[in-house]
């Protein structure tokens, strides 16, 4: 049985080292209109994907938080964050509102109405951010929400546009 | 025991091997997930122990894609399913395999797949881990739309699944179309019109659990074929957007409600409406909704295991806020689909940063409230309506410093546990402080004290929660909710968890208190137990 647990773990970590181009997926802006993930790669500077939901405390702290350090941020090329909402029908309208009404500075909000971002990342908790670089390549991904993760996350970014 | 674990693992691992070659090849990519969630359960006289002394829960899902192909599946495995969790989820299963087609303007799909029409009143089928709900179907649905999206056409059909297989009870035939008008007609403009229909045919064979039922109500008859519909009309410019949509589903079996808490049965037809309408400008945002359902509920199997969450085909989620703090959420509303109709509203507005509330950092306000009416044709007096629930909910979210940062959270509720069919109602008013205090860039400290105050039910409770985080791996949290107005039983939690980019690991001890847990309209109970939980999680 040891053998079984081990050979998972090598085929899955084997399957993790491989980059990810991100999936191509239909989502959409406040109001309706379509935005494929694909058309956000720019091929100039990287980008940051944070899922998030209505419902997530730890989500709205990131980007709150997000949204305080974006005024200060100091990259030297411009900080492009998309904040993509979960949420379903019961809570897709408020999560439009939400976004609105919190106003996030610097921060996109985009809507997966159907769920198809959520299942092509396989992203089975929230918050979860994503980096992509220029070409849509992932370089760097983490689960969950403590304060300070903003920072590592930043970094992240500076080093995917320095590559 | 030892075989079924291995012949667990086994299938995971094969689960696994096909993509993992694809993808070492370089063609094409691969993502996955794996979830585990077990939990070691611990003898407790107080609040009582779950039969098995242990259960797990266990998934692993697989994505290919090259170019417009792509292949996936979901791999679960039950040796023992969690506490409260549907007995239907047991053993090994392949749950979710699929084959799909992405083209410029076909996409196509084969296997196992998710769908919603509309808001999902008519139909949706969906994942929800908490819940231990999966009804995907598994079939097939071909969509076509134009280049500009203006004409969107989608065709389906598929049996639900139930368990770890599909079902072969209910299958399902059904077409949507969709018409943005204006890219239609080749205009560009910001304004929006969508114009939007449904049909769905649910072709039903009964088990043999019904058949009984039936019988014993009388020889009572449901037809084997429903046909089902939906129209929608979707207007939107700027920050302003107005939808309504209107579900008509055919004649149904539908319980009705006498007095003395007596039942009877009878074909009726059920129908709903929906009309949400949603502003935004500057910092200010408003989202006002109105619902009304009668006969609403739609199974896959008409009663031997209609207690199973999985056991649905449409969307009913509640109309009023999911709660997130732990006392706020203590007695959650659950929908009247027999008949009921409401509103919930939605304020958002922040005090921007440099203004005299907004301080340095701004203000967040939330004001938010729903107002639900069970219908007189759904209650045993046929002759008023009656409240089933109404809430109002305030948070104020203050940013005081770089280091400090406050919630204050009011929520005052009142709840008809029996949906006004005994013309009783239960109030609570939850009062909440959350804090945050920053030591430095990576350490932080959280704290959230709750009260619930209620002279119903339990009575009153209290809650607390310490949080300290070290950015950006480890975290480490103890809580309590005290019942000390009724019960006086302590529900004290303590956990640790990890990150490591896409990896999530927690482990945590203490006891859970007995309730519903609810999604969609969907519930299940959970008992309560004490015990120690290990959840990972990891995606690539």
């Amino acid at each position: 049985m040891k053998k079984l647990v081990v050979s998972l773990l090598l085929v899955l970590a084997g399957l993790s080292a491989f980059a990810q181009q991100i999936p191509a997926v239909s989502l959409q802006d406040g109001a309706g209109k379509v935005v494929t993930t694909t058309s956000l790669i720019d091929h100039k500077t990287p980008f940051v994907i944070s899922i998030w939901m209505t419902t997530c405390k730890p989500c709205l702290k990131e980007l709150d938080t997000l949204s305080e350090e974006f005024p200060d941020w100091d990259g030297g090329f411009p900080l492009r964050i998309y904040a993509v909402s979960m949420d379903d029908s019961r809570s897709q309208k408020r999560a439009v509102a939400m976004a609105q009404g919190r106003d996030w500075e610097g921060i996109s909000a985009l809507f997966d109405v159907n769920a198809d971002l959520r299942r092509a990342l396989n992203v089975s908790s929230v918050p979860q951010v994503f980096v992509y670089d220029k070409e849509g390549k992932l370089f760097y991904t983490h689960i969950g929400y403590r304060p300070g993760d903003e920072q590592e996350l930043l970094n992240q970014v500076r080093q995917c546009y320095g590559k | 025991m030892l075989r079924q674990v291995s012949r667990g693992l086994l299938l995971l691992l094969l689960g696994a091997l096909v993509p993992a070659a694809l993808g070492a090849q370089g063609r094409g990519s691969v993502t996955g997930s794996l979830e585990s969630n077990s939990i070691y359960y611990l003898d407790d006289a107080v609040i009582g122990s779950p039969e098995h002394p242990w259960g797990s829960n266990n998934y692993l899902k697989l994505d290919y894609a090259a170019g417009g192909f792509g292949a996936g599946l979901q791999a679960e495995w039950y040796p023992q399913a969690l506490a409260g969790y549907p007995a239907e989820l047991q053993g090994a299963g392949l749950t979710g395999l699929y084959l799909s087609w992405n083209g410029r303007l076909v996409e196509a799909t084969a296997g196992s797949f998710f769908e919603q029409m509309g808001s999902g009143l008519l139909l949706r089928t969906w994942e929800d881990r908490e819940l231990g709900l999966n009804n995907a179907l598994v079939g097939g649905r071909v969509s076509f739309h134009t280049e500009n999206r203006g004409l969107t056409v989608k065709l389906l059909g598929g049996l639900p699944k139930y368990g770890l297989w599909p079902s072969t009870a209910t299958a399902l035939v059904g077409g949507d179309l969709s018409l943005d008008l204006l890219p239609l007609f080749g205009r560009e403009s910001d304004h929006s019109i969508v114009v939007e229909g449904s049909l769905v045919d649910k072709f039903t064979r009964r088990v043999e659990d019904d058949i009984a039922f039936l019988a014993s109500s009388g020889g009572f008859s449901v037809p084997s074929s429903r046909l089902s519909w939906s129209g929608r009309l979707q207007y939107s410019y700027g920050g302003f957007s107005l939808k309504g949509e209107y579900v008509g589903k055919g004649d149904d079996f539908y319980t009705e409600h006498l007095r003395h808490s007596r039942e009877a049965y009878r074909l009726k037809g059920g129908n709903a409406q929906l009309v949400e309408l949603n502003y935004a400008a500057g910092s200010f945002s408003g989202t006002v909704t109105f619902r009304r359902l009668e006969n609403m509920t739609d199974r896959i199997f008409l009663t031997a295991s209609s207690v199973s969450p999985a056991n649905t085909l449409n969307y009913l989620p509640s109309l009023c806020m999911q709660q997130t703090y732990m006392l706020a959420g203590l007695n959650p509303y659950v929908t009247y689909a027999d008949g009921e109709a409401g509103f919930q509203g939605d304020l958002y507005y922040t005090f921007r940063r440099g203004t005299a509330l907004g301080g340095k950092y701004g203000m967040k306000l939330h004001v938010g409230g729903s107002w639900i009416e069970a219908l007189p044709f759904a209650l045993p007096d046929r002759d008023v309506h009656y409240l089933a629930y109404r809430d109002i909910n305030i948070d104020l979210e203050r940013t005081w410093n770089r280091k400090f940062k406050t919630i204050l959270f009011v929520s005052i509720q009142e709840n008809s546990p029996t949906h006004g069919n005994g013309k009783r109602t239960d109030a609570q008013n939850v009062f909440v402080l959350d804090a945050l205090y920053r030591f430095s860039r990576t350490v932080s400290l959280r704290t959230e004290l709750q009260y619930l105050y209620s002279q119903e039910l339990t009575r009153d409770w209290m809650a607390g929660l310490v949080e300290l985080s070290f950015a950006p791996h480890w975290s480490i949290s103890a809580s309590d909710m005290y019942n000390h107005g009724s019960s006086k039983v302590h529900y004290y939690n303590v956990g640790a968890s990890y990150s490591w980019n896409a990896l999530n690991v927690s482990l945590n001890a203490g006891r859970t208190r007995e309730g519903m847990v609810c999604s969609g309209g969907v519930c299940r109970w959970q008992p309560a137990f004490k015990g120690v939980s290990l959840r990972a999680q990891w995606s690539f």
